[in-house]
């Protein structure tokens, strides 16, 4: 066991927040295969149904905190993207920036908490548009939860050697897959992007 | 507050998890050895982002199961310092101030000498409260609170000269009520420190407008 490198990236709550939410849906999914794969099955060949307690307990808690203090539920991709791009006109630290894309500060005083010297570099309309930059972005109505990935019993022929066939789209659910795969592709963009 | 490490390993898949789809039993072998522990130097792990590399499984003898070099990133709280995060407050202490807690990582302190100042501790009700211009205001338990990271600590309760290269420790028991936890600051393996001296900081109830 190995750290070969111990900080490759930030991220930031969004992505984690997606993350969070993409690893359950595939938790779920996979257990509603194995549930209904065991229902044809005799006792003593049925599949387990566990995964790992403690990612259970981290993530559930991860997303409590996710969801009732920080501001992502208000928050798509489109806008971390565009509030990044409109806040690179001001010059912050790449620290300062993800604190504000973190926080989303609606008060003059959150903000001069997070960008140090706040009063010698910028001028006081540039504090305001910054704010309301953070208001526009990031502080949009809550965004509905996508609806999750319903299981299609449509899979032929998974019955057979049992078990998960993730890999092959047999199903009806080739949109929802791929959708959930394009997205785990442009998430570390943003990272990528804010770096 | 988050990062990505990137980690080798290799990793035991057991022959019962054999049905599963291969990079689902290698996640959830990453998740029983990684996730709500420490990794030393680096930070709380949390779960896994993707696997980077995955190595051909081979099987030894005398064992059934497969192992496999894999590489693969993980994502990790690590607060940097400076950084602005807000919690909730778990408990207050005459030693070692206030206990703020994040859900799924509570050893965060902030000691007396960072609290604003004016900060009384009062031994009736055991709580903190900060007095300025003759006004008192109250820390409350369980209210949201706001802090600037100060300091990051590993502690290693290993006295060994010759430790292994990277050494796993358990950092917070599951499902442990954090308020009986009597585990002090030096004995936890990963212990955040933050400060509340200065305007915008402390409980979020202070500076509402």
């Amino acid at each position: 066991m190995e750290v070969l490198e111990e900080n490759l990236g930030p991220l930031c709550f969004f992505e984690v927040d997606r993350l969070n939410k993409r690893s359950f849906n595939e938790r779920k999914k996979a257990l509603e295969i194995r549930k209904r794969a065991n229902q044809r099955l005799p006792k003593h060949k049925q599949f387990y149904l566990d995964f790992p307690q403690e990612v259970l307990y981290v993530e559930d808690q991860l997303h409590e905190y996710l969801r009732d203090n920080t501001k992502v539920k208000r928050q798509t991709r489109e806008h971390v993207v565009n509030f990044i791009k409109d806040i690179r006109k001001y010059s912050l630290t790449h620290a300062e920036e993800m604190n504000v894309l973190d926080l989303a500060p609606t008060q003059l005083v959150e903000l001069h908490v997070i960008i140090s010297n706040c009063s010698d570099r910028f001028s006081e309309e540039e504090t305001m548009d910054m704010i309301e930059l953070v208001n526009k972005h990031l502080m949009n109505e809550p965004v509905e939860r996508a609806p999750k990935p319903s299981f299609n019993n449509k899979n032929k022929g998974w019955g057979k050697r049992g078990g998960n066939r993730r890999t092959s789209d047999r199903g009806g659910n080739k949109e929802q897959r791929e959708d959930i795969q394009m997205s785990t592709a442009n998430d570390m963009d943003i990272a990528m992007q804010a770096a | 507050m988050f990062i990505l490490s990137l980690v080798k390993d290799k990793l035991r898949v057991d022959p019962s998890r054999f049905d599963l789809n291969y990079d689902m039993a290698l996640e959830n072998c990453i998740h029983s050895k990684y996730s709500n522990k420490v990794l030393p130097n680096v930070g709380f792990c949390i779960c896994v982002h993707d696997l980077t590399e995955k190595g051909d499984p081979y099987i030894y003898p005398g064992d059934g199961a497969s192992y496999s070099d894999v590489k693969f990133r993980l994502v990790v709280f690590r607060p940097g310092i400076g950084e602005v995060i807000r919690g909730k407050v778990l408990s207050c202490d005459h030693r070692t101030g206030i206990k703020v807690s994040l859900g799924f990582f509570t050893d965060i302190y902030v000691p007396p000498h960072l609290l604003p100042e004016g900060s009384e501790f009062d031994d009736g009700t055991n709580l903190w409260t900060w007095v300025y211009q003759d006004v008192s205001y109250e820390y409350k338990i369980g209210g949201s609170f706001t802090f600037k990271v100060s300091n990051v600590q590993f502690n290693s309760s290993y006295t060994d000269v010759e430790t292994p290269k990277v050494v796993l420790k358990r950092g917070q028991a599951l499902m442990d009520n954090p308020r009986h936890n009597s585990k002090s600051m030096e004995d936890t393996p990963f212990v955040v420190i933050g400060r509340t001296n200065e305007s915008g900081l402390g409980m979020d109830e202070w500076w509402e407008q």
